[in-house]
This record gives structure tokens, sequence and C-alpha cells, in this order.
């Protein structure tokens, strides 16, 4: 055996019984003689089925506790037990208590010991991104989450997600050779979108808190159930949600199947107010004075507020392949009806020659059945781990999706040390029926129409770089650098004022992020 | 039809786990911190926050939902 | 089920704190506090529960953050471990030897092996167990002092399970942190630290009563159900039994304890074994090595000079 080297092994001098460090901080032992343990006089009712035994020193054993393994047993506990006063000695130990006691007479220490309440048996995830993208968006995210176990069986959950989002976004509204004028959202003020630019909503401008919290519990060995609710608000949008779901697991739990479901329920409160689908953006320019603007302006809003609901459904499948392999199958529907559309966004309507006349704001359907499969595998190995996907999307709007997504991480020098983490994604997308990046003077106009380019045809690659390492203490520090990148495509248009203009403009993003555990 | 390919891989995945049964001891690699399936949440969860404003689908490893007004 | 009875000689009332940790009531008492003392009394509760807490937190096998799953995860690696987690080890390292290598905390394969015979009605083969057995053994990790930090190689395919010491660890360490706080606020105080059933006191006369397995008439008094009752100077008692866990195959209990040298459960082991000892740890590895030996658990006690109570009941199914 080469279990442990004889220098701390107070086990292997049972006869001295008296050890300093037991001695310091446990008088049990040396106050409690080993007869204590040995023979009690008193009480023993003992039932039918027991036996209840004071064996006396005088019995026939020879000199039992000698010879046996109690002693060393005992010294070896309390050697255990007092790991934390044998490197400190006495007067050490007094002084830690002195700060204690110095602590305990601070006024404010109830709120220090409130918070460490708090957060006791917490362990803390939190997560700083920073977000921007070329011409448009800039967002910085701040992530806190925690879980708690209530007991072995059962934990809790927490989250905290306060993202701040400035800079624009593109309306839908086609480039065009002049300057274009829009109105507001709010109907308050214009704002000129110069020639060549790709017509951006420049006071986007959300803070958005989100809380969530969960709860996990295993019923046995083979089921475990959990639920969650969820919440989020931001400026002009609220969304509340819950769910909740169950997993079984089969042949020695190498095959786990769930089955979970979620609930939502969204206010879409538009600036402004929502605007009539199809209505036409009223411009200043073109009404003789404000009251006109006015009264075009309010006939092309609806008046309260846009609401969604949502139901989905997953159903997921976890099998072990091999000692170092698994696989995930898990196949989603979701279900949304109500304000589907971006109240936002725009389509501009061109004349013979390409020139915009106006612009109407767009129309979605009032429902949306979406499915989904996504199969991961994953598989461990000495010095790293891979994780790779495939995911393909469909929905009754006529957009479908498929994406490949891997993650390898590569440890250095055990798994304690930094890791350098690969990540790579591909997305495409085909694009809704109901997608147009303009429309024409004097052809009928569709009963939906967008030129969201988000639910346009498109690609989207990812390429990413993470590092993280353990601390000394446990805790987890992790920097992630991505690069974003988006390739919309269409058919190109032959329309004069079009040319030499970027329908489908590329967006280039880069994200960074700070990841910190304490365990 | 494609629904009929999504219908297919879950069978698929049923037969091969009738294939290999790992005894418990055998798992040694499955209780690693990166082997979870929820390792890296947080990343995940600020990535498809990213994916769900910028893409048209959204979902598939969770629920797709709604919770914000970019999409 | 060990319940505290404290019936205490003095006239004083104890002073009770009941919570929930490690999937079990617990409790703590104390005796010789005086309503002046009550900010004092909080605070050791406070300090006890903490601690208790954190050594859930950081052994629990249920938990996928914990050291232990960290220790676990890396097996097959040289890993650092803590000062703490190397004088766990060191103490399973004493029970293994002094034990024979009857009590071995790396036996956790053979438990999962037989836990999921109770799920699914069927009992693992002999090829299986055997199998199993190449993957326990505590003789089998490396566990050493290197520059000043405890290093410890676990073998890849072997896990560890602090579940037959935690318990007891943290009973005793929540006393001695509230007997050293309670020494430096000066005031004398008994206290009971009662994690279900595994418990640690201060010296006082304490009563224990040991809750019946098959409780006679449930019209008489709780206390009197009480299969025994225990004079406790204080230290630590510490019980072991398949009460709650078991196997029940052609309507036998099979019990919970498993050998790690058959890798079979342990035949005509008792139904339960409570011993006394100056720590709880101590008294937990006692009562778990008492099982073990099966047949010989009282001639066992019995040689070791030790105050216990076995239990044997018969086959009874329920």
């Amino acid at each position: 055996m080469q279990l442990m080297p004889a220098s701390l092994s107070p086990a292997s001098q049972p006869n001295e019984p008296v050890n300093h460090v037991a001695d310091e901080v446990n008088p049990r032992l040396t106050q409690a003689k080993p007869d204590d343990y040995v023979s009690s006089s008193t009480a023993s009712t003992s039932s039918t089925s027991s036996t209840f035994s004071t064996s006396s020193t005088s019995s026939t054993s020879p000199a039992p506790h000698r010879h046996g393994i109690t002693a060393a047993i005992c010294l070896s506990s309390l050697a255990m037990i007092s790991f934390d006063a044998s490197a400190t000695e006495t007067p050490a130990v007094g002084a830690a208590d002195a700060v204690n006691d110095a602590l305990i007479q601070v006024p404010d220490s109830d709120d220090g010991s409130l918070l460490a309440r708090l957060i006791d048996g917490w362990a803390i995830d939190a997560a700083l991104l920073w977000y921007r993208e070329d011409a448009r968006v800039q967002a910085i995210e701040g992530v806190v989450s925690g879980t708690k176990a209530l007991s072995d069986s059962e934990s809790i959950n927490a989250k905290i997600v306060l993202d701040s989002l400035s800079g624009a976004s593109a309306s839908g509204a086609v480039a065009q050779q002049s300057a274009q004028t829009f109105t507001r959202p709010s109907g308050k003020g214009e704002y000129q979108v110069a020639a060549g630019d790709t017509p951006l909503d420049d006071t986007f401008q959300d803070t958005r808190l989100s809380l969530s919290g969960g709860w996990q519990k295993t019923l046995d060995t083979a089921t475990k159930v959990n639920a969650g609710v969820y919440g989020s608000k931001e400026f002009d949008y609220l969304s509340l949600g819950v769910n909740g779901g169950i997993e079984w697991g089969f042949f020695k739990d190498n095959t786990t199947l769930s089955l979970s479901g979620a609930l939502g329920y969204d206010l879409f409160d538009a600036v402004g107010g929502r605007p009539v689908p199809l209505s036409a953006m009223a411009i200043r320019k073109d009404f003789a004075d404000e009251e006109a603007f006015w009264q075009a302006f309010d006939s092309s809003r609806e008046r309260g507020v846009g609401d969604k609901r949502i139901g989905e459904l997953m159903l997921g499948v976890t099998q072990i392949l091999t000692k170092s392999t698994l696989v995930q199958f898990n196949y989603g529907l979701g279900y949304s009806s109500g304000y589907l559309n971006d109240p936002y966004k725009l389509v501009s309507v061109l004349d013979s020659g390409g020139n915009a006349s106006h612009y109407l704001y767009e129309s979605r359907p009032d429902s949306r059945l979406k499915q989904s499969a996504f199969v991961l595998g994953k598989t461990a190995f000495r010095q790293g781990v891979a994780e790779y996907s495939y995911r393909f999307t469909l929905d009754d709007w006529g957009l479908d999706s498929h994406t490949l997504e891997g993650r390898y991480r590569h440890y250095f020098a055990g798994k304690m040390g930094p890791y350098v983490q690969l990540h790579l994604r591909a997305y495409r997308q085909q694009g809704v029926d109901f997608f147009t990046p303009y429309l024409l003077q004097g052809e009928p106009v569709a009963p939906h129409i967008s030129a969201d380019y988000r639910i346009g045809d498109m690609d989207t690659w990812t390429l990413g770089l993470k590092t993280g390492w353990r601390l000394k203490d446990g805790d987890e520090i992790a920097l992630r650098l991505e690069y974003y990148r988006q390739l919309p495509s269409g058919e190109a248009s032959s329309l004069d004022g079009l040319q030499g203009l970027d329908l489908y403009p590329e967006l280039n993003a880069a994200m960074l992020q700070l990841n910190y555990s304490w365990n | 039809m494609k629904f009929r390919t999504i219908i297919f891989f879950p069978a698929v995945l049923l037969l091969l786990g009738g294939c290999t049964t790992l005894q418990p001891w055998e798992k040694g690699e499955f209780a690693r911190e990166d082997m979870q399936l929820g390792a890296e949440a947080t990343d995940l969860a600020l990535d498809d926050h990213v994916y769900f404003s910028k893409e048209g689908a959204s979902g598939g490893r969770g629920f797709g939902g709604g919770g914000c007004g970019c999409n | 089920m060990i319940e505290t009875l404290t019936q205490s000689i003095r006239p004083l009332d104890p002073h009770r704190v009941r919570f929930q940790a490690m999937a079990s009531d617990c409790e703590l008492l104390f005796i010789g506090v005086s309503d002046l003392q009550a900010k004092a009394l909080a605070e050791l509760a406070e300090l006890a529960i903490t601690e208790v807490k954190r050594i859930e937190a950081k052994y629990s096998r249920y938990l996928p953050g914990s050291e232990l799953n960290r220790i676990n995860g890396l097996a097959g690696n040289d890993i650092c471990i803590d000062a703490e987690t190397a004088g766990l080890l060191q103490f399973a390292a004493d029970g293994y030897r002094l034990s024979g290598g009857l009590f071995d905390i790396t036996v956790a394969p053979l438990q999962r092996l037989w836990g999921f015979g109770l799920n699914e009605k069927w009992l693992p083969t002999n090829a299986d167990v055997q199998a199993t057995l190449e993957h326990i053994g505590f003789e089998r990790l490396r566990f050493y002092k290197d520059k000043g930090s405890w290093r410890l190689f676990l073998p890849a395919g072997m896990s560890l399970d602090f579940g037959g010491i935690a318990k007891e660890y943290a009973a005793d360490r929540a006393l001695l942190l509230m007997e050293r706080h309670a020494k430096s606020l000066g005031f004398d105080v008994a206290v009971l630290v009662n994690l279900g059933g595994d418990i640690a006191a201060s010296r006082y006369p304490w009563q224990i009563g040991v809750e019946g397995i098959n409780p006679v008439n449930k019209a008489l008094e709780r206390r009197e159900n009480a299969a025994g009752l225990i004079g406790f100077p204080g230290g630590g008692l510490a019980t072991s039994g398949d009460i709650k866990r078991f196997l029940l195959v052609d309507g036998k209990r099979i019990g919970h304890i498993l050998s790690p040298q058959t890798g079979y459960p342990v035949p005509t082991a008792p139904r339960s074994v409570t011993v006394l000892a100056p720590s709880a740890s101590a008294a937990g590895m006692l009562s778990t090595l008492a099982m073990l030996k099966g047949e010989g658990a009282e001639a066992f006690l019995d040689a070791e000079g030790l105050v216990f109570m076995v239990q044997r009941g018969e086959a009874v199914s329920n």
C-alpha cells in the first residue's frame, strides 16, 4: 500500500494517546476517559429485537481497547477534525477568535452576516459581455447566476441579466441614390439617411432587465423534475414565462428521456403605438400642416398594446454511446400567436425608376408554428473535450435553417491549467415566403410582407476563441472573444435607381466576454 | 417530407441505445464538469440571445421562446 | 433514527435549533444557556449550521460543483487537494489500514451496481460484481505530500465517496467550532449536534433514545417506544443500519452494507449498529466496521470494549 507518508499519521502511534493537537482544540478526548465509552452504568431498556450491550472491562476479552483499533481511529478522527488548527499554535487560534469578537462588535456586522447568509451555499457565476457591431448596435450585457442545493436531491437557481443596447438597426427600407427622410416611431421628429446608406433607425436604445428562477428535484434514481419562471422588461416590451419538465433514465441511466414544456406571454407596447400593418408611414413633407400629419399618423396606429402567446414542447433523448461519447437528440415544437410584427420595420415602395415613393409598415402572419430537430454529440478526451451539433429548423412561414456548430477545448497541463477552446458555427437560412426587399408601385400588395433581413435568405459565420483556468482557491476565470459575420443574400435588382447600392449589406460583430465562477 | 427525417433520428438513437449499455463504473468521463450538457450555460445563453435577435431561427438545444422584443 | 430526548438531570430547559442539511433533520441542543445569552447562542448556531452546509456542499456526491465531484471528475490525473480533504483521506486511509481493507471509501461503483438492482427488480450477475471489483480498492490510489501541498492520484474509473464519513465529520466540526467560539466568549454551555442521528456533543450526561425498528406498541409514548436508551457522556455517537436503504430479495432484506472484499452485501449483518466514541467520526467508522463484520459485529465491538447497541431483526418484509 502506498497511501500516505508516515509523517502525518497519528494512528501510527496508538500507544501515545496524548496528542497535542487533540489536547489543544478538542478537550473531549482528554476530558473524556476511554472508560466513559466502555462501561457506562446506566439505563438499558432493551426491546425484543435488540441487544444493548455495555461490555465491561472485566469481561473475558483481555484488555480490549489496548489491542483494538479504537484508540487509533479516535486519534485519527481528531487529527482530521482539527485540520485547521494543526498549522496554527494556540495563541493564533486565540487571535483568530479575538478578530471574530471584534467583528461581532462592529455595528453593521448584521448586514455582513445577512449578505453572507444570502450567498451562503450559492455557487455563483458571473459574466460581462461587450458586443460591438460595425456601424450599428453596441451593447453591454451582465449576467449573474447562482445555484443552491437545498439537499442532495433538490436545488434552486436564479439568474439576473441586465443589458444595455444603443445604436441603430436596419429598418428594412432600401438604400437610395439620394437622401431619405423618415418619421421617428413616436411621430415626434424626423431623421435623415444619407444617399447610399442603408436606412437605420438611429433612435434604437434600450435597457433590458431579466430575472429567472428555477427548481430541480430528483424524485428517485431514475426521475427528475424541474420547473422555472421567467420575466423580462425593457422599455417597450414585457415578457413572462413558465416552464417545467421531467426526465427519466433507462437502461442503467445510459438513456435519458426528457419532456418539457414552456408557456410565455409577451406584451409589446411599441413607441408611438403599434403601426397598422401595411399602412404607409406618414411623413411631414407630404402634408400641408401638422394637424393633417398627425391625423394621418394616428390613422396608421392601432390602439392598445400588442400581445403574443407562446407555447412550446420539447422531447429529448440523451444516449451514452461509448465510455467517452454521448449524443442528445431534441425535437421541439413551438407555436406563437398574436402580435408577431416588429413595429419598427418598413418596406420601401419603389417606382419604376427604383426610387422610393413611400414606405409601408411590415405585416407578418398572426401565428407561427415552428419545429426544430437538434443533434448534439460530446466526446471527452484525456486532454480535452469536443462538442458538435447540427440543428434543422422549419416553420410555417417558410423559413428553414441549418446550423452546424462545434467547440473543441484543449487543456494544457492537466485540467487545472489553462485551456484554449475553439468555436466554429455556420448558419444558413432560407427566408420566409413573404420576404421581399422592396415593393413596386402599382403591383398588388400581398397580405404579408417584410423586408426585415433577419428573416430573409442569409448565411452567418461565427469564429470564437476562449481561454480559461482555475485559480488556486477553486474559482474559475475565462475570457472569450467571438467574431460574427452575417451575409444576407437575395436577387439583385435591375432597377436603375438601385444600381451600385447594397441591397443586402453584410454585418460584422465582435464580442468580448469575461466569466468568473465562484466555487 | 422533411418531418419524417426528424422522427427517424430518435428511433435510430434508441436502437443504438439498445446496443451499448455502459456499467455505472464505466461512466467516469461523464462526471466531468465539461461533459455536462449544461456546461458553459452562461456562454450558451448569451449566444442564444445574440442569435435570437439576429437570425430567423431560434431554440433547438433548449426553448426558442420569446422574451425579447428584438425579433 | 436517533432521537435526542435530553432527559437532562439539571432543571434547565434545553434550547433547540432545528435545521435541514445533508438530506436529514438536524438539530442543535444547548444546555446551560440563560435567556441573556440568546444572542451568543444564535451566533453559535449560525457557526454550526454554516459549517455543516459548507461540508455538505464540498463533499456531496449529488452536487455537480462539489469538491468531491471535481476530484472524481479528474480521476486519472494527478491533482491537488486541500488540507481538509487530505485530512479526510488520511482518516479513510487509517480506517482502511486498521480494518484490514474492510472500510473503503472507493466502494461507490459497487453501491451503484446494487442500487440499480433495486430499481429494476434484478440483481447483478457475478460477472458484473467481479468487473466492478476491478474499480475498487483504496490501496490503488496514491495520496502524498509534494512540496508542501497535498496531491492525489485517483486511477481512472474509480471514484471516492465520503458518504460514510462526511456527516459524522460535519457533526464533529460543528461542535468543535461552537466549543471554540463559546470558549472565546467565555461562557459555559453544553452543546449537542445531531445530524440525522449522527451525534457529536460536549461532555454532559445526555440521554439518547434509539428509535425502534419495529415499534412494539404504537400507543406507548415515544420515549418508551425507543428500543434503547443510552447514557451518553458526550463525544460522538453514530448509527449504521439498513433501516432506510435495503434490497428485498425473495422477501429477505439484503442490507446496503456491501463488502469491498467480496462485492456482495454482508450476510447476517445486523439491522443497525450504534456506537459511542470520543468523536462522531470515530463512532461512525466503528459502527460501519461492525456492520461489515456481519455475524461477528458484537464480538468485534466487545473486543474493542465499546459501548454499543446492536439490533438484529428477523427477516421482515413490509
